[in-house]
């Protein structure tokens, strides 16, 4: 048992939702139902507030940093039904704001970068958004998927852009589909693949019983298996994985006592980080034999002592 | 309803003290359970809490209950409605009582039960009671049970037991079902009336009127949001959230399916209201989300159609919690620690529950967990990442110390902390160094591997089976098989040929520490003398011991050989060491009981001890199997080591087509991109670098350097990959005019262009070139000297005379590193936080006295943005820190 957690002081005044590290790691962005988007430099392990943005009139629930060579942008979505794309340039300012939703914004993720700024993003109104920009027009472009899921989606994740199929077809490389997974409150997790113009979906995934909270893309860094992994308010977590992008075999990685929250995937992919609905957070890793085991399991008492904070290792 | 109440409450004060109330009224302390002392019962709350019972009474006649807030007193004081009208205050237990307030009462002019009680957590002496109708009495009523019970107790009351007039009373004529203090002004209560209205009053003005009424079916069990505007109350269809301020229409209409019981704000936590229906096993939270828009805003201003117009402008998230499986009767909020309720089941067990938010987990590009949740944010400690070993912690540890970069492979081996790859980079320079001696010759590929080197019976190639005589047995033979190309494989498995090198290998293993392999090796090259020795000497006794096994064989008559034999077929498998094991096999394989006939001996128990290494198994098959076999050995063990994704599978293949596929079954398997990306780097060849995969490697690793700001690292391994022919992908960077857009250089190297006929020559172009080719603005000013860039950097401690900025490679190999150096000094260089720069050779100067930029009124640390230069600076052209340099003939 070694106590393994520092905690961030973030100064805001209400729940915070999501908070993401940039790309190098020396940034950290928070969101929270006080309305505010705040940032902080990381220098040596002590975080100072960089920057306090203002600008939405709901809980803003998911922030996402695009790649630095687009600069330095960050997307937040939130309960007012709007996107706002921000973009340091001295200070920070607002570069674009999308208000199609009729609904609450859940879920914001940027594309990988090889394939441009484009930014997804899902809502409660059952519908989700692409937002590319268009590099000669120095406009944004809207695409839209109308009733992706019933109810709403919850969650969004790009496919990686070396991934899967690619590596067996070099030839179509750069022509390589774009592919978004969501997940929703109809319980089932959809893949869509652009085609032409479209987004169309290309494949349902059913196997959760109730809403799915999250869905996450493995990063793939050379392989050749993508894996997806979904948690839902069933209490368990599915391991989606595939070795064309088309065919995809699940297996269950766990059913916890509690509703599972979100899933996460390390740098490399190879190890999942699951939050459940009994304030834990547990790693899993699979091990040779394709079995997911449990590597670490943090328990995190809320509104208990700090030395209550450990994890069994 | 007074039948089955129950119901539990916290003190507002002691935060370790609560009330049941059900028949009796019973008063808890809680306590962590080491504390609790072994004898007494307790009920168990949770994990590491339960509570002992510290006082009880009788709950009969009792109508309501509410615990006061007054700070001095010892023990929570009760105020108790009862049925009869009276309100009582008692707590409990007989203790000190410095305000003298246990046992008062306050008794309402016209007897009527008592529905509601309810004490002010600021003024904290004030009591709100709530009544029964009477037509002629007011149903709220006012104490203030410090003052008035003294102040007024010899004016006209006829009877001492009636001692005390409300402080003031409102709603004549009228029920009050429900009281509760509003949060957002003193003295301001809000009701629940008749069961149709929900009013307001505020107490401070005299006056029976409210402040704001409204009528809904939903009106019961009003409570008020701590320090908020919003009201929720409750009825039989569901409940209702309202603002205050509006009370026209409700904010939020929740439909339940059945009736809730109970309806609470949670103190500790914004935006959560909790309800229990009845006959529920289940609390349903209700996150309740508002937009703060000012539209929104002007609608409580009065024009509510607007807030119509907004259907998804507020909304509550809804979930429904299992606490402990049974019906619910009643719970309670903790006072002050975060979202924790404590749940009284129908049965009357209590349990305490903490509501758990959703956490949102992500895994920062840069590799940490961080995790937000409820109102706090964590991260993980840094040395939790190497205690899992996580693999993308490993490779960044590994990528700090230029594992895999280093000039000789065998370097690397130390570095990469991991005895399978660390084995895989000595084999790698083995197969290098043969390579390069013109040991092995016509391979394809720069590491070849066991079954590149040895041919298939197909391709007409026979070996020679020579009987082979045991130097310490005279009278034995064995018969092995030899031929150039099964040398080369021996060679590949670092055995040699012959005992002069197998020798050294059986002296080099047990000066390892394993005297077992070294035993094993010399009774393989048939050299029981040898391995009889090495075990004798070993440090363990029990490998003493097993020289007495060998023993016989190099001795032994044949009358006992059949004893021995059977002996040695019993004790092998229980032997620990797989060497020893296989060295009692071959013996028994390879002297046969009846000597002289040629036969086939049958290794197969020796060569399928999996826990030897691959080398020693290939090598062992290489000299002791007739060709057939060996080759459907090999090709066996490749599938298998294949499809197990493991690294030794590289022996089998070296660095080729198939070496590629394997490497990449292990990184499905390990996850570890870095070293497959390095492997590939360092030993494949240009072919190679082409395939796909190998791509894909190289470009996970290059992207996983760029985001852990490991330009050293990258710049190297960029170096190394267009070394070996894999193209110089890394030149990502190119100088672009700011005026036109086009690309500075492109112009200067394109040289026999058309459009160029009418400026001077070229080299005179060259030198004095200071303007954009394309659209002739001039180009930005060095920081340093001034001058344009793209002039050559006169002066530079480059050593070369003034150059053009056209340095001809754009990503220079090592070898060309010094010639590509010599133009260094005049490329365009600039940091890309302050965007200030200048030629690459005066920045290095600047910075190697500076670190603030060059550019007088700017403080950017530009030399301070980047981790400190490696101590040895690599061959290859190196940017000033903090900066890109580019040559300014690089591609854009």
């Amino acid at each position: 048992m070694i106590s393994v957690l520092n905690t961030i002081d973030t100064g805001h005044e209400d729940m915070i939702h999501d908070a993401e590290l940039d790309y190098y790691g020396l940034r950290l962005a928070t969101c929270s139902s006080d309305n505010s988007v705040k940032i902080y430099d990381i220098k040596s392990g002590t975080q100072t507030l960089a920057a306090d943005l203002k600008g939405h009139f709901g809980p803003v629930w998911q922030v996402a940093w695009a790649h630095p060579k687009f600069g330095n942008l960050l997307a937040s979505c939130s309960y007012d039904r709007k996107v706002i794309i921000w973009k340091e340039s001295g200070e920070w300012t607002k570069l674009y704001e999308y208000a199609g939703h009729e609904s609450s914004v859940n879920s914001v993720a940027w594309a990988p970068a090889e394939y441009g700024l484009i930014l997804a993003c899902c809502s409660s109104d059952g519908s989700i958004s692409t937002i590319t920009y268009n590099q000669d027009g120095g406009n944004w472009d809207v695409k839209k998927i109308p009733g992706a899921h019933a109810i709403g989606v919850n969650s969004i994740s790009w496919c990686p852009s070396l991934s899967a199929d690619l590596n067996f077809d070099p030839l179509t490389n750069k022509e390589a589909p774009k592919r978004l997974v969501s997940g929703g409150c109809d319980n089932l997790i959809k893949i869509w693949k652009e085609q032409g113009d479209q987004w169309v979906e290309e494949n349902r995934l059913e196997m959760h019983m109730d809403w799915v909270r999250d869905v996450a893309w493995a990063p793939s860094l050379g392989l050749q298996r993508s894996m997806i992994a979904s948690c839902s308010q069933d209490k368990r977590v599915v391991i989606w994985s595939s070795d064309d992008n088309v065919s995809w075999t699940p297996i269950i990685l766990n059913t916890f006592d509690d509703v599972v929250w979100s899933v996460s995937w390390s740098l490399t992919g190879n190890i999942l980080a699951v939050s459940g609905g009994d304030n834990k957070v547990s790693l899993w890793r699979e091990n040779a034999d394709g079995q997911w085991l449990c590597i670490s399991e943090v328990a995190k008492g809320l509104g208990q002592s700090p030395n209550e904070e450990r994890s069994t290792l | 309803m007074s039948g089955n109440k129950q119901d539990v409450l916290w003190s507002p004060i002691h935060h370790d003290k609560f009330i049941v109330w059900g028949q009796d009224i019973t008063l808890y302390e809680v306590a962590r359970l080491q504390d609790i002392e072994k004898r007494s019962t307790y009920t168990q709350l949770s994990s590491t809490q339960g509570a002992t019972v510290v006082a009880s009474q009788s709950g009969s006649g009792v109508r309501c209950v509410d615990i006061s807030a007054i700070a001095d007193h010892p023990d929570p004081l009760l105020a108790l409605g009862h049925n009869s009208g009276r309100v009582t205050l008692t707590s409990l237990k007989q203790t000190y009582d410095p305000l003298g307030l246990v046992g008062r009462e306050f008794v309402a002019k016209y007897p009527r039960p008592c529905i509601s009680v309810a004490w002010n957590c600021t003024e904290s002496s004030l009591l709100a009671v709530g009544m029964e109708k009477h037509r002629s009495d007011n149903c709220i009523l006012l104490w203030d049970v410090q003052s008035s019970g003294l102040d007024e107790y010899d004016e006209s009351s006829p009877t001492p037991s009636e001692p005390a007039r409300p402080l003031s009373g409102v709603g004549k004529g009228e029920t009050a079902h429900s009281v509760a203090w509003c949060g957002f002004a003193p003295r301001t209560i809000v009701a629940s009336m008749n069961l149709k209205h929900i009013k307001i009053f505020d107490l401070r003005e005299n006056g029976d009127k409210a402040s704001a009424t409204t009528s809904s079916r939903l009106n019961l069990g009003a409570v008020c949001e701590a320090g908020g505007w919003r009201l929720a109350t409750r009825g039989d269809a569901g409940a209702c959230v309202w603002d205050a301020r509006a009370l026209a229409a409700p904010l939020l209409t929740l439909a339940m399916p059945r009736a809730p019981r109970r309806l609470l704000w949670c103190p500790t936590r914004r935006n959560l209201l909790i309800s229990l229906q009845r006959d529920s096993s289940t609390l349903r939270l209700h996150d309740i989300q508002q937009v703060h828009d000012h539209q929104s805003q002007e609608a409580f201003d009065g024009v509510s159609e607007e807030a119509e117009t907004e259907p998804c402008g507020r909304g509550a998230l809804e979930r429904d919690v299992w606490v402990c499986g049974a019906p619910l009767a009643a719970f309670a909020c903790h006072p002050t620690r975060r979202a924790c309720l404590l749940v009284l089941t129908a049965a009357g067990a209590l349990s305490e529950y903490t509501v758990s938010e959703r956490v949102s987990l992500s895994w920062g590009a840069g590799g940490a967990l961080a995790w937000a949740g409820g109102g706090a944010l964590r991260r993980m400690h840094p040395a939790f990442y190497s205690q899992v070993r996580d693999v993308a912690h490993v490779m960044r540890e590994r990528a700090s110390t230029d594992y895999g970069l280093k000039p000789d492979l065998w370097q690397n081996a130390d570095l990469a902390d991991d005895e399978a790859l660390s084995g895989l980079w000595h084999f790698l320079a083995l197969s290098k160094s043969l390579v390069e001696d013109g040991c092995i010759r016509n391979s394809p590929w720069k590491h070849p591997g066991v079954r590149g080197v040895l041919r298939s019976p197909g391709e007409g190639y026979r070996s020679e089976a020579a009987a082979t005589l045991l130097p310490d047995l005279p009278s034995r033979k064995v018969t092995t098989y030899r031929s150039a190309e099964r040398t080369r494989a021996l060679q590949l498995c670092g055995w040699g040929w012959g005992w002069d090198s197998a020798g050294a290998g059986v002296e080099r293993a047990e000066a390892e520490g394993t005297p077992c392999r070294a035993a094993a090796l010399a009774a393989f090259h048939l050299r029981l003398r040898a391995a009889l020795d090495v075990l004798a000497r070993a440090r363990a006794p029990a490998l003493r011991v097993a020289a007495l096994a060998l023993a016989p064989c190099a001795g032994a008559g044949a009358a006992d050989e059949r004893l021995w034999r059977e002996a040695l077929a019993a004790a092998a498998p229980a032997l620990p060491d797989p060497y020893l094991r296989a060295l009692l096999h071959f013996l028994s394989a390879a002297l046969p009981p009846s000597a002289p006939q040629p036969h086939q001996p049958d290794y197969s128990a020796v060569l399928n001890e999996t826990e030897m290494r691959l080398e020693d198994r290939v090598a062992f098959a290489c000299i002791y199997l007739p060709d057939g076999p060996l080759h459907e050995y090999l090709s066996r063990t490749w599938t298998e080591l294949r499809a197990r994704g493991s690294l030794a599978a590289l022996l089998l293949s070296g660095v080729s087509a198939d070496g590629i596929g394997a490497l990449q079954r292990w990184l499905e398997r390990s996850g570890d991109v870095q070293s497959a990306a390095l492997l590939a780097a360092r030993c494949a060849g240009a072919e190679l670098l082409r395939d796909e995969r190998v791509r894909g490697w190289l470009a996970a690793y290059r992207s996983l350097l760029d985001a852990w700001r490991l330009w050293w690292p990258r710049c190297l391994l960029d170096t190394w990959v267009a070394a070996a022919g894999g193209g110089g992908e890394g030149a990502g960077a190119g100088v672009a005019c700011t005026y036109c857009g086009k690309p500075v250089a492109a112009a200067a190297t394109a040289r026999p262009r058309p459009a160029f006929a009418r400026l001077p020559p070229p080299a005179a172009k060259m030198k004095q070139i200071s303007s954009c080719p394309n659209c002739r603005k001039p180009l930005p000013r060095c920081g340093v000297c001034s001058l344009h860039l793209g002039t050559g950097a006169a002066g530079g401690p480059a050593p070369a005379p003034p150059v053009p900025p056209a340095p001809p490679a754009p990503a220079p190999a090592p070898a060309a590193g010094a010639a590509a150096g010599a133009h260094f000094g005049g490329w365009f260089s600039w940091c890309v936080a302050c965007r200030h720069g200048g030629h690459a050779a005066h920045l290095l100067q600047w910075f190697s006295e500076h670190s603030e930029c060059p550019v007088s009124s700017c403080t950017c640390r530009c030399s301070a943005l980047d981790p400190p230069d490696p101590p040895e600076v690599p061959s290859a052209p190196a940017a000033p820190p903090g900066s890109v340099a580019v040559p300014s003939g690089g591609d854009s």
